[in-house]
């Protein structure tokens, strides 16, 4: 009876205020631990950092036996949509873990995504050429002057 | 004189016991209209239920309704947990709340305790943030803010002097310098000393005002403070959001505020500022605009 009331007065008065405080101190620890954008996640860090996820890169190299070839993600997005959605993509610059970065790198490498990267990774392939993808995301920084990228983990690369 | 004391009475009539009735029917229209410029396909269960509880109002006191509710919200915030901003997390735990309330025996009170702990909690981890961050203590945040945000465009061109054309040429550098992903190449951005200056100011004003709000909310001593706590609210609420048009959180800080307070004045002065937000919050930007159309456009 009186745990059946304690749970009761706890539902009542406690539980959402401290699920609150849990997923916002999860968003803290996420936004410094894997990148995840202070703008999202439930932490109340809006209008607290430049670092918004709009306005993120992420950088995408493709790597062959002579040379380095940058392509920029978005476009390439835009041109082909079926490589990835939006919302894919969104998500990705929101919270740029090692996996999700490495599960786009092999999206893009893979022969069924029509896209640039894929195209020239497969002529690579024939000239007996293993070529590797590399992608960095960044976040916006600003002195007071002078806008300019960081990284904001270290780069991914891939191989199919 | 005789407006007033008109609006006075409508507010009283619509404040009518039971005053969370009128909360949870608030909440209702704000979960209908929230969201809705950046529409999901998975917001449609939970507008269908709202609108279900508007058209037809005895649902608003059915608890399976509300279970649903929640259901649905909370399924959103898990699926798209990454996308989603602070209020929208904040509407999630609100109708969490409101779904508790009424499946208990003291729905207002529910309502009312609940309702200070999470706008003091939000206002305290909004705050914890800006120390976070350190991009507010130097004044840079508000300071790019103002320089690329075309909604603070009319702060930067009051307080800092800059004119429009400068802050077009601005964000026109910026979403280059980002469409062609040229991280390594560094654009210095034109601004004016006095808009530094004053997004210093206003950072450190922020940071005070948050502060209070959540100190005022979250603690009942010093018992003045306490007592201040929805004066406080208020002062955050116009000043911030005349600037900074942010219509669905403002809207339910208002809703909860209504909620939370002990005096039928106070109270009356949240329904009527959450009535009239779409008419005042927009106001600044409005006129600013027309006075730019008009006298400078050419």
């Amino acid at each position: 009876m009186i745990l059946k009331y304690s749970l009761l007065k706890f539902l009542k008065t406690g539980a959402i205020p401290l699920l609150l405080t849990t997923v916002a101190l999860r968003q803290i620890v996420l936004v410094h631990t894997v990148g995840l954008s202070p703008w999202h996640g439930g932490g109340f860090g809006m209008f607290a950092s430049i670092d918004r996820d709009e306005r993120r890169v992420v950088t995408t190299q493709l790597i062959d036996c002579s040379h380095t070839h940058d392509f920029v993600l978005s476009q390439i997005l835009t041109d082909s949509p079926d490589v990835l959605s939006a919302h894919a993509y969104t998500h990705i610059s929101t919270f740029p873990t090692q996996s999700q970065l490495r599960r786009t790198g092999r999206r893009l490498l893979s022969t069924d995504a029509q896209n640039p990267i894929a195209e020239l990774h497969s002529q690579n392939q024939d000239k007996n050429c293993d070529s590797k993808l590399a992608l960095q995301p960044w976040r916006l920084s600003y002195d007071g002057r002078v806008i300019t990228y960081e990284p904001l983990t270290d780069r991914v690369e891939v191989q199919p | 004189m005789k407006l007033v004391k008109q609006w006075n009475s409508w507010l009283s009539g619509l404040m009518q016991p039971p005053l969370y009735l009128l909360v949870l029917r608030l909440t209702t229209i704000l979960l209908l209209l929230h969201g809705i410029d950046h529409w999901l396909w998975t917001m449609l269960p939970e507008k269908l239920l709202a609108a279900a509880m508007l058209l037809y109002s005895p649902l608003v006191r059915q608890r399976w309704i509300w279970l649903a509710m929640s259901l649905c919200l909370v399924f959103n915030n898990l699926w798209h947990w990454s996308n989603l901003v602070n209020h929208e997390y904040l509407y999630t735990y609100w109708v969490l709340v409101c779904t508790l309330a009424i499946w208990s025996s003291t729905p207002k009170q529910v309502l009312r305790w609940n309702a200070r702990w999470l706008i003091g909690l939000c206002f305290l981890f909004a705050t914890l943030w800006k120390f976070l961050g350190g991009e507010y203590l130097d004044g840079s945040f508000l300071h790019l803010t103002f320089l690329l945000d075309s909604r603070l465009a009319m702060g930067a061109v009051l307080f800092g002097g800059l004119d429009l054309t400068t802050l077009a040429d601005n964000r026109q550098l910026f979403e280059t310098m980002q469409a062609s992903a040229a991280v390594m190449d560094p654009q210095q951005l034109a601004t004016t000393p006095r808009m530094a200056v004053v997004s210093l100011v206003l950072s450190y004003w922020t940071i005070l005002i948050e502060g209070l709000v959540a100190a005022s909310f979250l603690l009942t001593v010093p018992r003045w403070l306490y007592q201040k706590r929805d004066w406080l609210l208020f002062i955050f609420v116009t000043t911030t959001y005349a600037v900074i048009p942010v219509l669905g959180f403002g809207a339910l800080l208002m809703v909860m505020g209504l909620i939370q307070t002990k005096s039928s004045f106070i109270a009356r002065l949240y329904l009527g500022l959450l009535i009239l937000m779409p008419l005042w919050m927009p106001l600044p930007q409005a006129i600013f605009w027309l006075i730019q159309k008009i006298f400078f456009s050419a």
